[in-house]
This record gives structure tokens, C-alpha cells and sequence, in this order.
């Protein structure tokens, strides 16, 4: 019986030591079996025959297709006329690659290609639990494909847009690589890093969502359209989000400004009220989504953004207080990038306004429309109020990407929301 | 009957004016003539004027070195008869010949614009204004620096005399280019004038910028003020030019006018071709100022709003429009 005991425990230590052994073999051997699954896509212009972009993309089981960034693959999808696809495999065979379909709401895209891979990737349908391993696979810099051990710490906690938090360094040019679980199964899609060993990865299921609509569907006719419609429905989503939450306001000088509305709307602040020596005390809020939209290489979207500053100055003349005040309100821009190609200029209208509680402001709404998705806007608001000689807050939002529709409602909801007194 | 002869610089303005009763009257560079003359090129002994028993008068060359001409360069080979006014060089000196019947124009009565204009040089008006400008520009200080242990107060007080002097260097300027053409300087009127119109040009800078606040930075208000400047520049040169050159009238105007209009062409044309960098931040007017000094009446913020939807329509219509 004693013996029986001794050998058993001989035994599970005996398997102990051998799964371990096991573990330890399977980072080389997923890299080993998956290294011919792996591709690096390359933008080329076609003008010069030169490489425009680089990133990494991965084969598919079923359906067999590759899956990589759309901001991999951006400039072959906006300028199909001025830039083409190709892969480079680990037998260094290049062939051509063509897009489907792209989800620019998590970054990503389906692109066929003649090349089979003895070994394609399958997707996870479960998620790992908080804490496993997982690793990401890419080719970082141009240097060869590699593959990056790290932790999955779950979703990101405060972003709209759902993205992988993983311990591990994800660096340009692994964008759009796989990072799989230990048994070698697609956990997520490398998209972002913030810096040092934090890494961003687009969800499975993201890619779960789009490779149902590219099955029901098929191969997108005009991308372009399927973009403008994704960031037109976006955008209603998740404004609906902000609009039905239930603001939480917070005490700012004389008045109330909303606080962290939606949990995905994150709030700082700074003042300078403690210094005695400064003469216009200020105090300021800042809100504003971590996350936003890629569309071209100067061309974000998707963010909202809110900003109060609180000015008093009680041992100035009027004159000298407001002189400062207008110097304060003097810039104001997009919170998102974009170029004269993308956008147009903005329209902009500003007057005194007399608000139903009584209060005056000075009021400037701003305007752009996006060139290439009809009934997007980027809009700016800035108010000021004019009813104290000596104290001012100004509000200001920027919206971007958003239709006529959801800027009028936000505004709405935003006058609402700010009390002057 | 007597003769005049004026001796002229290479300007042909008059340095010296004389009057012989002698019917020989000899001319050059020697002691012993009767018009001693200094330029270089005139010989010692260098030419005679010589009235003929008729009256009339004839310039006869002495053989000099470089010669004698009539107007139109005519040269005297002997002697040549001269008409009453009529221009000769003695080598290169210019003189002029009159006989004492020569009639002369009316004289001018005062100028009365002239006359106002001179008034601006007044010392104590002059010193009115130089501290109206400083008081001006410690209130655009006041106003924008509130501490006066800031940096820019005193960077800027220092400044000050630099300033007064920069605005006196165009007065000085005319007044150099009247003495270079023998006019009377004007220096005082010229900085009377000069420190009155910018005290104008402040006052219509202030107006404007209330303006500007009252009717929400209309477009109508830029014009107005840009028009403003424009007029007063054109008043500043003007009146400058009045005292400064002698031109006729119309002359004086245009010239001021067509200077004081290229001067703020050259404004607009910097700020056009420096917009296109501007053109994706927002453009917007961000004056602010006391409720007091707003003359209009507050929009209702829902009509506001509603305007905001006209913003949506014209982008809807810029984005089909090319980007440049």
C-alpha cells in the first residue's frame, strides 16, 4: 500500500516534470508550426516599386483568407490607382494580395491570396482567463518574423472600441500579426502599444463579427461605402452610449460641468488656485477617449473630447480681465488629425447668446465635413460666459466623425448639462 | 537799362541773384570781373555781356576753354543776342539772363490750407499729443500685462522713446527731402501732423475693436476698419505731402493716395497669401469684452442652434468642391 503511495506520487512528479518539459517546447514548436502560416504583407507604390508600408498578416484555416490591420493595408484600399499589395513568405515567395473586406472600427481586414499554408491558424472561441500566457507573432521593424511571449490581462478597461490588454512588446510592423493561446489558437490581432511591454490586441471575436458579414455578404463591392456606413453606425452606437447615460455633474467655480459621463470618457484636471502669486487663477478639466479611429496615415476619428477652464481674477479691472480671457479662447482646433485632402475647411459662426436661464455667452460652433464619407462631420464648441466682470468659464467640446444628427443632439445635451452659476 | 542775372546750381535753382546798371558786364573766375564765378570748369576771363546801342544785349566768349552756349545749346562762336530770360551755361554754370522789364507773376495770397497745416507745429500741441500716444500705448500695456512687475513693462517702457523716435523718422524724412530741394524743413508741422493722424488711427483701432465685439466680428466690421486705416493713411500723406513737395495739388493728392493705397494692397495681399496656412485651424472671432460694450442684441441660444444647420450645409457643399 506504502509502496503503491510512493509510486504514485513517483509518477504524477514524473508527469509534473514531463508537462512542463511539454510547455517549454510548445513556444518553439507553435513558432516552428505556424512560421509558414505567417505572412508580411508590403504596400508597395507603384510608381517607384518601392515598399510604403510593412506589417504582418496570417492564413487563415477556413475561411482561407488572410487576416491583417486595415491600417496595414490602408493606402492600398484608399488609392487602389497609386499603391498595390504583396506577401512575403517564410520561403521568401512573394504574391499578390487583394482586400475583401475591412472593419476600420477595430482596425481590421480580410485579404485573399493564392498561397496555402500547410498549417493555418484557427480562432479561440473562448477567452483565455486573466493572467495566461499568449504570444504574439509578427515581423517588428522588417527584421523577420519573431514571437513575443506575454500575459493577457483582459479587456482594456476604459476604451470604447474593445482591445486586448497584453503584457508584451508589440512593436510597428507586427501590426496585424496573430497572438495566439498556447494550444496555438487566434486570441487576438496585434494593432497598438503604448510603449514599454504594453501591448494592444483587437478581440477574436472582432474578427469573428467581420468574417460572418464577409460569408453573408462576400467580397465588398465599394470599400469606401462600407466605411463611411461603419463609422456612420459607430458613431450612432456609441453616442447613444453618451447620450442615454445618466451625466454625472461636478462642482467648477460658481458653476457645474459633466464629469467622466461614460466610463470610456476619462477626465484630468490642473489649477494653479494654490499659487498666490498668480494673478488669474485658472482651473481647468479635461475629458477624452484614449482610443480613437484610424482611417489614413493623417486621418483619425471617433473621439469625443471636452475641455472647462475656470478663470477669476478678483484684483484685476474688467478690462484687464476679460483682455486675458479673449487671449485664452483665442486657439481652439480638431482634437483629431487630418489633411486638407480628408476634410474641409471649417465653417465657423460666433455670436453673444442669451441662454434660457438668463446667462450670456459668447458662443462658436465650427464645422468641417469629411470629403470621402458623405454626412461625417468633425465639430467644435467653444462658449464663453460674459455675465461676470472678473470670473469666466469657458466649454468646449470637439466632436469627430459624427453625423449632423448626433452633434445637434450632444449639443443639446451638453448646454444642458453646464450651469454657469 | 539794367540787366539781372541769376546764377543756378546744377538744379537749376537760383543760388544768387545780381543787378548791373554798366552797359559791360564781365563774367569768369578772376578777381577783376563783375560777376565772380566759381566753378572749375570757367575760364579766369571767360565771357562779356555787352548792350548794343539798341538796347539789346549779346554774350560774347572771351575765347574760354570749355565755351559759352545759349538755350537750347546753341554755342556762341562770337557773340550771340540774348532774349530777355533766356538760359546760357559758361562751360557748365548756368545762368540767366533778365532785362529789368521782364515781367514777373502776381504775387499768391497766403495759402490757407497751408496756413492750417503749419498749425500743427505748435510745440505744445506737438507735446499734447506725444503724451496722448504714450499714455495710448502704457494703456494697451496696462491692459494686456496686468502686473507691473512683469517682465513686458519694463522691456516695454524702454521701448517707449525707441517708439516716439520711430515716429518722428518720417517728418525728419520729409523735412530732409524739402531741404535737399531748397524748401523750408517743416519738421515741427510735419510731426504735428504725423502724431495727430496716428492719434486718429488709434482712436479708429479702439472703435473698431468695440465694434468688432458689438456686432460679433461681421465681416462688414473688418472692411470698415481696413477702409479706415486706408484713409488715413492717405490723409497722413496727403497733408504731408502738401507741405513737403512742390507739386500742384492734384498731383500731391494722387501721389498720397496712390502710395497710401498700395501700402494696404500690400496688407491684403500678405494676408492672402498667408491664409492658405491657416485655412484647416478653425477661423473664428474670439473678442471678448464686458456685457457693457455689447451694442447688439443677444441671439437666443436656440436660434443659434438652429443656425448652426446652415455650417452643415455649406461643408456639404465645400466637400464636393476640390481640394486644392
Amino acid at each position: 500500500m506504502r509502496l503503491q503511495t510512493y509510486y504514485c506520487a513517483l509518477l504524477s512528479v514524473l508527469l509534473l516534470f514531463s508537462s512542463a518539459q511539454g510547455r517549454a517546447d510548445s513556444a518553439e514548436q507553435l513558432f516552428a508550426r505556424f512560421e509558414p502560416a505567417l505572412l508580411q504583407v508590403r504596400v508597395l507604390e507603384q510608381a517607384s516599386g518601392a515598399k510604403a508600408a510593412i506589417g504582418t498578416g496570417f492564413v487563415l484555416e477556413d475561411p482561407a483568407l488572410v487576416v491583417t490591420n486595415y491600417h496595414v493595408v490602408s493606402e492600398a484600399v484608399l488609392s487602389p490607382e497609386k499603391y498595390q499589395l504583396e506577401y512575403l513568405n517564410a520561403r521568401a515567395q512573394k504574391g499578390a494580395l487583394q482586400v475583401l473586406a475591412v472593419d476600420v472600427i477595430n482596425d481590421l481586414a480580410l485579404v485573399s491570396t493564392d498561397y496555402r499554408a500547410p498549417q493555418p491558424f484557427k480562432i479561440q472561441t473562448t477567452k483565455p482567463v486573466q493572467g495566461a500566457t499568449i504570444y504574439s507573432l509578427g515581423n517588428p521593424h522588417d527584421l523577420g518574423m519573431i514571437l513575443v511571449p506575454g500575459t493577457y490581462n483582459g479587456l482594456q478597461k476604459y476604451s470604447y472600441y474593445p482591445r486586448i490588454h497584453f503584457t508584451g512588446a508589440v512593436n510597428s510592423g507586427m501590426s496585424g500579426g496573430p497572438a495566439v493561446d498556447a494550444s496555438g489558437q487566434v486570441v487576438g490581432i496585434n494593432v497598438a502599444s503604448a510603449g514599454n511591454q504594453l501591448g494592444f490586441l483587437v478581440p477574436a471575436d472582432a474578427l469573428q463579427q467581420l468574417l460572418a458579414r464577409y460569408q453573408r455578404e462576400g467580397q465588398s463591392k465599394d470599400l469606401k461605402a462600407d466605411i463611411e456606413r461603419q463609422l456612420l453606425s459607430s458613431q450612432q452606437a456609441m453616442f447613444s452610449q453618451i447620450l442615454n447615460a445618466d451625466w454625472k455633474l461636478k462642482d467648477f467655480g460658481t458653476g457645474k460641468v459633466p464629469d467622466e459621463v461614460v466610463p470610456f470618457v476619462r477626465c484630468w484636471g490642473e489649477s494653479n488656485v494654490e499659487k498666490d502669486k498668480e494673478t488669474l487663477k485658472k482651473v481647468t478639466a479635461f475629458c477624452s477617449q484614449s482610443e480613437e479611429i484610424f482611417l489614413s496615415q493623417h486621418f483619425t476619428s471617433g473621439r469625443v473630447e471636452m475641455q472647462f477652464e475656470w478663470l477669476e481674477a478678483k484684483d484685476l479691472h474688467p478690462l484687464q480681465f476679460f483682455s486675458l480671457y479673449e487671449q485664452n479662447i483665442s486657439r481652439a482646433n480638431a482634437d483629431n488629425q487630418a489633411l486638407k485632402e480628408d476634410v474641409t475647411a471649417f465653417e465657423c459662426q460666433h455670436r453673444v447668446v442669451r441662454q434660457s436661464g438668463g446667462h450670456h455667452a459668447k458662443m462658436i460652433y465650427c464645422v468641417r465635413a469629411y470629403r470621402d464619407y458623405a454626412g461625417l462631420y468633425d465639430v467644435l464648441y467653444l462658449a464663453a460666459s460674459l455675465d461676470q466682470q472678473q470670473q469666466g468659464l469657458v466649454s468646449h467640446y470637439t466632436l469627430s466623425g459624427v453625423s449632423q444628427e448626433t452633434a445637434q443632439a450632444f449639443s443639446q445635451k451638453f448646454s444642458g448639462a453646464v450651469s454657469w452659476q | 537799362m539794367a540787366i539781372i542775372i541769376e546764377v543756378l546750381n546744377k538744379q537749376h535753382k537760383v543760388t544768387e541773384r545780381h543787378r548791373f546798371s554798366q552797359p559791360r558786364v564781365a563774367l569768369g573766375r578772376a578777381y577783376n570781373n563783375d560777376l565772380i564765378l566759381y566753378d572749375k570748369h570757367v575760364s579766369p576771363h571767360h565771357a562779356e555781356l555787352v548792350q548794343a546801342e539798341d538796347g539789346r544785349w549779346q554774350l560774347v566768349d572771351l575765347a574760354s576753354l570749355n565755351g559759352s552756349f545759349v538755350e537750347p545749346s546753341v554755342a556762341v562762336t562770337q557773340s550771340t543776342e540774348l532774349q530777355s530770360g533766356q538760359l546760357c551755361w559758361l562751360g557748365e554754370q548756368a545762368i540767366r539772363v533778365y532785362d529789368e522789364h521782364h515781367p514777373v507773376p502776381p504775387a499768391l495770397p497766403f495759402n490757407n490750407i497751408e496756413q492750417r497745416l503749419r498749425r500743427f507745429g505748435h510745440p505744445a500741441l506737438i507735446v499734447l499729443l506725444a503724451l496722448f500716444l504714450i499714455a495710448e500705448e502704457l494703456f494697451g500695456l496696462w491692459l494686456t500685462a496686468p502686473e507691473p512687475g512683469h517682465g513686458r513693462w519694463s522691456r516695454n517702457l524702454l521701448n517707449l522713446p525707441l517708439l516716439m523716435l520711430g515716429l518722428a523718422l518720417w517728418p525728419a524724412m520729409l523735412a530732409l527731402w524739402a531741404k535737399i530741394n531748397q524748401h523750408e524743413a517743416r519738421f515741427l508741422p510735419q510731426l504735428g501732423i504725423t502724431f495727430s493722424v496716428v492719434m486718429l488711427m488709434e482712436c479708429w483701432q479702439a472703435l473698431m475693436t468695440v465694434l468688432n465685439f458689438s456686432l460679433d466680428g461681421a465681416a462688414a466690421v473688418v472692411w470698415l476698419g481696413d477702409i479706415g486705416q486706408t484713409a488715413l493713411v492717405i490723409l497722413l500723406l496727403s497733408a504731408n505731402f502738401y507741405l513737403a513737395l512742390q507739386l500742384s495739388v492734384v498731383k500731391k493728392v494722387a501721389l498720397a493716395t496712390g502710395l497710401g493705397l498700395l501700402l494696404s494692397l500690400q496688407g491684403v495681399a500678405v494676408s492672402v497669401l498667408f491664409e492658405e496656412q491657416g485655412q484647416l485651424t478653425p477661423q473664428f472671432d474670439n473678442s471678448l469684452m464686458p456685457l457693457t460694450f455689447y451694442l447688439n442684441k443677444p441671439m437666443d441660444s436656440a436660434e443659434f442652434e438652429q443656425e448652426s444647420a446652415e455650417l452643415f450645409r455649406l461643408t456639404d457643399e465645400a466637400r464636393l468642391e476640390p481640394a486644392e
